[in-house]
């Protein structure tokens, strides 16, 4: 008894430790007077920081604990890292923007709140647990969208709110068949039980896993479900952009790899054809449309539909046969690691192009930025590489991971339009590097830049070099998390 | 079980049916003199005031929002409630009683942020606003 409460409570502590210190800085925000509210960085980066060891310390420990609600395997501290780094570097990003904002100490509990979502939607072993985790993160990620008090601010809130809302209708359908189909929401269960399943049964599994994908689709903004996206990444502040473009999107990924593990054994679903039509479509419409934008965060929000789609080719690939390829999820993982960073350096750069609350959006305003900042140049170029997928770069090896998983199922048409879409992606991301470095400059602003954001954008740029260099171990780890499948 | 659907069907189409048939009826039989007091809104018998498209004040919102937050949070603890004897005899009991706690602590969590943020009094002071 003892023995497995102390088990229990060590398989919990991440996200123990993401509410606890969250409602503690709930407290202590509503006791602050405003100016001091931004003190609540501190603590919120150490709780961030503390998580990540626990995360750590207990992937390393690799028990999968049996029983409840609650999943501790690899998997699941394996995206629950990628979701810390990417929350504690766009926290360091909010430092710039959010600071002087009446509600200060609210963004960073909102922030930990969706953290805390985010890694119960890692560790979630039933499907309303998984329902009730995302929507903790995503109501958090809602009050976020529109923390400044802005009409555009307050347009994109109110999209992402009614959108989120519209998905979580589909998740909530598909639950509910699935429920009628096996008597159950627990993955275990539902898949003990849906091995058996015949004729009515099956096929309203097979309904319910189809509302769940789409669900699952408008979180990832895959493309027939993307209509939000733009709008919502672009009246967004920055830094949650950023989180909305890293850590949420791998929530959703975490969703769709459990989605896999559990029902494609089973079903009997076109599983790969269903998920490289989604593939495909994500990768070219996010690319072409990227292809005609002069906003810079509307170019980054198709930017981030187009590597879902990578990522989705990942996901296709990972069944064969019927049976789970345990390597293309790992390049699952490995990529929302990789697109993480290279993403949130990009806005880390956009964040201190502006300053607080007027930000320069637009890509022509970048012009002349190599004569100022040479190196905040060099670090955009750098992140811009990296996104198209041009070695050595971080972006190159997770490209590469994926796209060999999929030769290796088999699905060479889909890795023939994936690089063409790198190719076609090059010329938007490139397009960057020339403004940057030969447009002439017209009204040029030098951004004043804190060592906190410098922290961001040199840690950024330094990552996606080394990894690029030498991804073997990190890439380990993500096969690691994947050696155990349980249910 | 298709057959018990098509009971379901069948009251929908009578409910359905029996309002426009009634009004289709209505309008065959009454006749018609329209005037101008009968196009005001009804309000009881008085004279009616002003339109009905008016600003509430946001604090009922608020108010309507908290009540909702604790009407679920009895919703949820009635049903522990009445299993929780059983639950008890088996030995259960303080695992549930734990759980129930730390759900109601969170709730009141947001409560204590809310009535120290001053949302909670009627008329808030402005001078309250940023503390």
């Amino acid at each position: 008894m003892t023995i497995l409460f102390l088990a229990m409570a060590k398989a919990l502590a991440p996200f123990l430790a993401l509410v606890l210190s969250g409602l503690l800085l709930l407290i202590v925000t509503a006791f602050l007077p405003k100016e001091k509210t931004r003190l609540l960085f501190y603590p919120t980066l150490l709780a961030l920081a503390g998580t990540t060891i626990l995360v750590a310390t207990n992937w390393v420990d690799g028990f999968p604990l049996e029983g409840g609600m609650v999943i501790s395997d690899r998997i699941a501290y394996g995206f629950d890292l990628v979701f810390l780094l990417s929350v504690f570097l766009s926290t360091i990003l909010s430092r710039e923007t959010e600071e002087g904002n009446a509600h200060g100490g609210e963004y960073y509990v909102l922030t930990l709140f969706a953290t805390a979502g985010m890694v119960l939607m890692a560790h979630s072993r039933d499907l309303l647990l998984l329902f009730i985790a995302l929507e903790i993160m995503s109501l958090s990620a809602y009050i976020l969208t529109s923390y400044r008090q802005s009409a555009k601010g307050a347009e994109a809130g109110m999209k992402y709110f009614v959108m989120g809302a519209f998905a979580s209708g589909f998740l909530l359908y598909g639950i509910a068949l699935i429920y009628g189909a096996t008597g159950s929401t627990d993955f275990s269960v539902i898949t003990q039980a849906g091995a058996g399943a015949t004729g009515n049964s099956l096929w309203l599994i097979r309904i319910g896993v189809a509302l769940l994908l789409i669900g699952f689709g408008f979180k990832i903004a895959a493309v027939p479900f993307h209509f939000w996206a733009p709008d919502v990444y672009e009246g967004a502040p920055t830094p949650v952009t950023a989180l909305m473009a890293s850590g949420v999107k791998a929530a959703g990924f975490v969703a769709l790899v459990r989605l896999v593990i559990a029902f494609a054994p089973f079903t009997a679903l076109p599983w790969v054809k269903i998920l490289s039509v989604l593939a495909f479509l994500t990768m070219t419409i996010g690319n072409l449309i990227a292809l005609k934008q002069t906003n810079i965060k509307r170019m980054l929000a198709y930017s981030s539909i187009a590597h879902a789609g990578y990522a989705l080719v990942g996901l296709a690939a990972s069944i064969k046969n019927g049976q789970i390829q345990e390597e293309a999820l790992a390049a699952v993982l490995f990529y929302m690691f990789a697109y993480s960073l290279m993403t949130i350096g990009a806005f880390a750069i956009v964040v201190a192009m502006g300053r607080k609350g007027d930000e320069v959006d637009e890509i022509g305003d970048y012009a002349g930025l190599s004569e100022h900042h040479p190196a905040l140049a060099a670090a955009m170029a750098l992140f811009m590489i990296s996104l198209t997928g041009i070695p050595p770069t971080l972006g190159f090896i997770g490209k590469f991971y994926l796209l060999r998983a999929a030769v290796s199922s088999g699905l060479i048409g889909l890795t023939v339009v994936a690089v063409l879409n790198s190719v076609i992606s090059a010329f938007y991301y490139l397009s960057v590097v020339m403004v940057i470095y030969f447009q002439k400059e017209k009204g040029y602003r030098l951004p004043q830049l804190s060592y906190t954001l410098l922290f961001a954008v040199s840690f950024t740029a330094m990552a996606v070099i080394y990894l690029g260099l030498f991804p073997e171990e990190l890439f380990q780890v993500a096969k690691q998390s994947f050696q155990a499948v349980v249910f | 079980m298709l057959f018990q659907f098509g009971n379901v069907l069948v009251f929908i189409a009578l409910a359905v049916g029996f309002v426009f048939i009634n009004l289709f009826i209505g309008q065959l039989i009454r006749p018609s003199v329209p005037s101008t007091m009968k196009g005001t809104s009804y309000e009881c018998g008085e004279e009616p005031v002003g339109s009905a498209w008016l600003n509430f004040n946001i604090r009922f919102y608020i108010i309507a929002l908290l009540f909702i937050i604790f009407d679920v949070e009895i919703a949820f603890m009635f049903p522990i409630g009445v299993v929780f004897k059983q639950w008890v005899a088996e030995g259960r009991g303080m695992i549930a009683l734990a759980e129930i706690l730390v759900f109601a602590l969170i709730l009141l969590f947001g409560l204590a942020y809310v009535w120290i943020k001053g949302d909670l009094e009627w008329v808030k002071k402005l001078g309250n606003q940023g503390k």
